[in-house]
């Protein structure tokens, strides 16, 4: 009866486990899935890269500032990102809808990145990716306030101050060229 | 009559025979009456047509040759007669100019070729894939015996395509295949018959009055050949009957509106079944979208607009649907954005949800919408906060920003196609807290909703203050007075920033009236771009200062502005050249059905206003019945019978506004407690039914 029983259970497991697919990337140790995200990433491929990372995090970066913000740019990057499909080029993700959800992660992401710095300058560089971002998307007043954030977690650092004295300017001029 | 057939074609006639005794749908294949589509006007300088469907993720173009194409792969079709080959199309044309069914006549000498397609949906969890059911007739019309040969491939887009799915394959291309009954494959498309290659043909020779029949399957996505096969078991006419069936059913589950105007109403049953087909699912959520082909995207200043026109004309549930999308477009800042640098779809979406929910949700359903409202006008005010606080340094002294209290400035790439601060981003944010303060007061939270009153009525006395300080008698498409006219059309209607009567208003329609040089329809950019639907604003605007010319040339110009499948493209020449910008535009639609909608019954005030805008000819008897209002659903009458108006309707609690038909004035007062005003009727609340004598105004 207990046979009977255990074979019932290794049957309907094996007609359970039976047709499911197991991702490859699911597999990777954590170096090498950030490596090949990092290859994608650097050869503009941002839609590419976000499941290396993803699995990054998940493989054991998840508490380290490097899988975070990495993670954070692939899914704020893939949303601008464009791709020739038949001759055309067009966004990379299929609608505004995939694109704001991915930012929107992304920004998430960010944040887990701020969390999990190790310096000011990881965190002042986290400050300055989210305003170049909100910045790129036409939120000008978003993006000052969060350069001027990141600006006073690593004062020496140059690019936050940069991004601030152009906001400032564009905001002062109503954003129309001089 | 003679009909020419081949073998396997005579299997599925029979088939159908036996299908059709248990079903009352009515069997179309055996009316072999000629296709006239080109009886049916078209407006543009060439054909175009759309077959798609609710939830599916491609459509199917019928392009002004008459092939096919869905974004990955194009349906080729080489009719000839006796080697000649046929004409290409003159109109691709809806059924009635809006029923589902398209059909085009191509012709080769005595021999015409009639094609006729309809999109059936995949059943769930297939449902974003649709296969079209094509039948191809080719029909001797003359006096003696032609040889008609089909020829139809499967083949790649064209080099430089109008549009592309986005899951389009590049890298290894789709197989161009079709179904064959045995392989374990998937095709493009099936025919009933084995074919080797890209190419089906098929070949006979008619006698005077013959007939010659091909049913052809073409699925958006490549699909498998048993699943074709088993397809294919449903007639072309059953699927015709029952496309046609489920577009009466569409329709009657919205408002009716029984006019004496067959023209008005073929349009917007084409613009209902428009909108209610360019939807996509997300998850639980649907989310409208900017066109079948080249516009397979999502941007909220035209979700809005469709979310709003599928609410006035009952379509709650659909419309609420959207607004579960919408929410999906906010940012973590608590703004509502869709594109880059499109400000506006803030105040947008909380217009939306406003319209949309206050029109049939229960009161517990609004709660989710006013808390990302709130989140919104927070992040708005902020906004404010920021540019009222912020100055420059020049010498020694500060000076504040210029237009501070208004929205920072943008680069929406679209619209006002300027980076510039806009004034239609200010405009749409003041409608949006005003939205959110009705939801507010609905759900009983009066604090609340006065702070965001408090907070809109200084907005909107900045906003008339940045207004005077441009030095312009209109209101500019931005504040520093450059940009293309758009967000700025929406000042008086929607957005209601200023009231009816300012003058600015005025003097902005006549500036985009005299760029177009006519009144009603306006252009974008240049003179020989007319514009679909954008200047609908102005029109509506007019229609509430009592000015009806400028919306009746608005409604002419969107009657005449079609295609032969009763849809409208978004921007065209005045040739009717609409290039790279394929119809159908779902905003069009929108705009149509709104300003039809609003001429009969106007829900946007505290007040009640019927037949605002009631065309001369409605007055011969016109019903409107289960239109939502802010009051919940109701039926309205009218009729101008000899020397005598009447209007009946579902009571209401508020005033009711009745305006007399057009030219008419009234030649005794109305009976207490009626009031007449000039050419209306002010009746108080639970009225509910109006007769008052009028005559013709000499």
């Amino acid at each position: 009866m207990i046979a009977i029983a255990a074979a019932v259970v290794w049957v309907s497991r094996r007609e359970a486990t039976r047709g499911m697919v197991v991702n490859p990337i699911d597999s990777l140790d954590a170096q090498t899935a950030f490596a090949q995200g990092g290859r994608f990433g650097t050869a503009g491929r941002h839609v590419e890269s976000i499941p290396y990372f993803r699995r990054a995090t998940v493989a054991g970066m998840g508490e380290q500032w490097e899988g975070r913000i990495n993670l954070a740019a692939a899914l704020i990057n893939a949303a601008l990102e464009v791709d020739s499909r038949l001759g055309k080029a067009d966004p990379a993700l299929r609608s505004s809808y995939e694109r704001v959800q991915s930012v929107v992660e992304g920004m998430g992401e960010a944040r887990q990145a701020m969390r999990v710095a190790r310096d000011s300058r990881a965190r002042a560089y986290t400050a300055y990716q989210d305003a170049q971002n909100l910045q790129a998307w036409g939120f000008p007043w978003d993006a000052l306030a969060v350069a001027q954030v990141a600006q006073s977690l690593d004062p020496t650092w140059e690019p936050p101050r940069r991004l601030i004295l152009e906001l400032q300017r564009d905001l002062a001029r109503g954003g129309v060229a001089p | 009559m003679n009909r020419v057939r081949f073998g396997r074609a005579r299997i599925f006639v029979l088939a159908l025979a036996i299908s059709g005794c248990a079903s009352p749908v009515p069997d179309r294949s055996e009316t072999l009456e000629p296709m006239s589509p080109d009886s049916i006007p078209d407006a543009y300088a060439r054909p175009s047509g759309a077959l798609m469907a609710a939830g599916a993720t491609r459509g199917y173009q019928v392009d002004e040759h008459g092939d096919l194409y869905d974004g990955e792969w194009k349906v080729v079709f080489t009719p000839t007669a006796d080697g000649q080959p046929a004409t290409p199309p003159r109109t691709i044309a809806a059924l009635d100019r809006w029923r589902p069914v398209l059909q085009w006549v191509r012709r080769a000498g005595d021999v015409t070729w009639e094609f006729e397609a309809v999109a059936v949906p995949e059943r769930a969890p297939r449902d974003t894939v649709l296969v079209v059911s094509l039948l191809v007739r080719a029909r001797n019309t003359g006096n003696a015996p032609h040889r008609a040969e089909l020829s139809v491939t499967l083949a790649p887009p064209d080099p430089d395509p109008v549009f592309v799915a986005w899951d389009a394959r590049d890298n290894p291309r789709v197989a161009l295949r079709w179904a064959s009954g045995t392989a374990r494959d998937t095709a493009l498309a099936w025919c009933g018959e084995s074919v080797a290659g890209a190419t089906f043909k098929a070949a006979t020779t008619l006698a005077p009055g013959a007939v010659f029949e091909r049913r052809l399957l073409l699925p958006t996505y490549p699909t498998a050949d048993h699943l074709l096969a088993r397809n294919a078991r449903i007639s072309h006419a059953r699927r015709v009957s029952e496309a046609l069936q489920s577009a009466n059913a569409a329709l009657a589950g919205g408002t009716s509106f029984a006019l004496p105007d067959s023209e008005v109403v073929s349009a917007m049953n084409a613009a209902r079944l428009l909108l209610l087909a360019c939807r996509e699912r997300r998850g639980g959520a649907w989310v409208p979208i900017g066109n079948p082909f080249q516009y397979r995207d999502v941007w909220l200043r035209d979700g809005a607009r469709v979310a709003h026109a599928l609410a006035i004309t009952g379509y709650g549930s659909v419309a609420r649907e959207m607004m579960a999308g919408f929410i999906g477009y906010q940012w973590p800042n608590g703004a509502f954005l869709s594109q880059r640098g499109q400000l506006d779809g803030t105040g947008q979406a909380l217009w939306a949800f406003e319209q949309v929910m206050l029109r049939g949700a229960r009161p517990e359903e609004l709660d989710p919408y006013i808390a990302a409202g709130q989140r919104a006008w927070r992040w708005i005010e902020w906004q404010r906060t920021a540019g009222r606080t912020s100055g420059t340094r020049e010498g020694g002294s500060v000076q504040t920003l210029r237009f501070g209290t208004m929205l920072p400035f943008a680069e929406p790439r679209d619209g006002e196609l300027v980076r510039a601060q806009l004034t239609g981003n200010d405009a749409w944010a003041i409608a949006g807290e005003r939205a959110l303060e009705r939801l507010l007061r609905t759900r009983g939270r009066t604090a609340s909703a006065d702070s965001v009153a408090r907070d809109r009525a200084r907005y909107t006395d900045d906003f008339i203050a940045a207004l005077a300080r441009t030095g312009l008698d209109y209101v500019p498409p931005s504040w520093q007075g450059i940009g293309r006219d758009w967000g700025n059309l929406a000042v008086g209607w929607p957005c209601a920033v200023l009231p009816p009567g300012d003058p600015r208003l005025a003097a902005t329609a006549r500036r985009a009236w005299e760029q177009a040089g006519e009144i009603g329809l306006t252009v974008y950019g240049h003179r020989d771009s007319l514009h679909g639907y954008v200047g609908n604003d102005l029109a509506t605007w007019a229609l509430l200062t009592g000015w009806t010319a400028p919306a009746d040339s608005m409604l002419d110009a969107m009657l005449h502005w079609r295609t032969a499948s009763g849809t409208a493209a978004e921007l065209f020449s005045r040739a009717g050249d609409f290039g790279r910008n394929l119809p159908p535009h779902p905003t069009a639609a929108a705009a149509l059905l709104a300003q039809v909608r609003n001429r009969l019954i106007y829900d946007d005030v505290d007040t009640l206003r019927l037949t605002l805008g009631a065309r001369r000819s409605w007055w011969q008897g016109s019903q409107v019945k289960g239109a939502p209002t802010w009051w919940g659903p109701i039926d309205l009458e009218f009729q101008h019978g000899k020397n005598q108006v009447t209007w009946r309707w579902s009571p209401v609690p508020v005033w009711t506004v009745l305006t007399l038909p057009p030219g008419t004035r009234l030649t005794s007062s109305p009976p207490a407690p009626l009031q007449g005003q000039g050419n209306r009727v002010l009746a108080p609340p639970g009225t509910r039914e109006v007769a008052v004598s009028v005559g013709f105004i000499d």
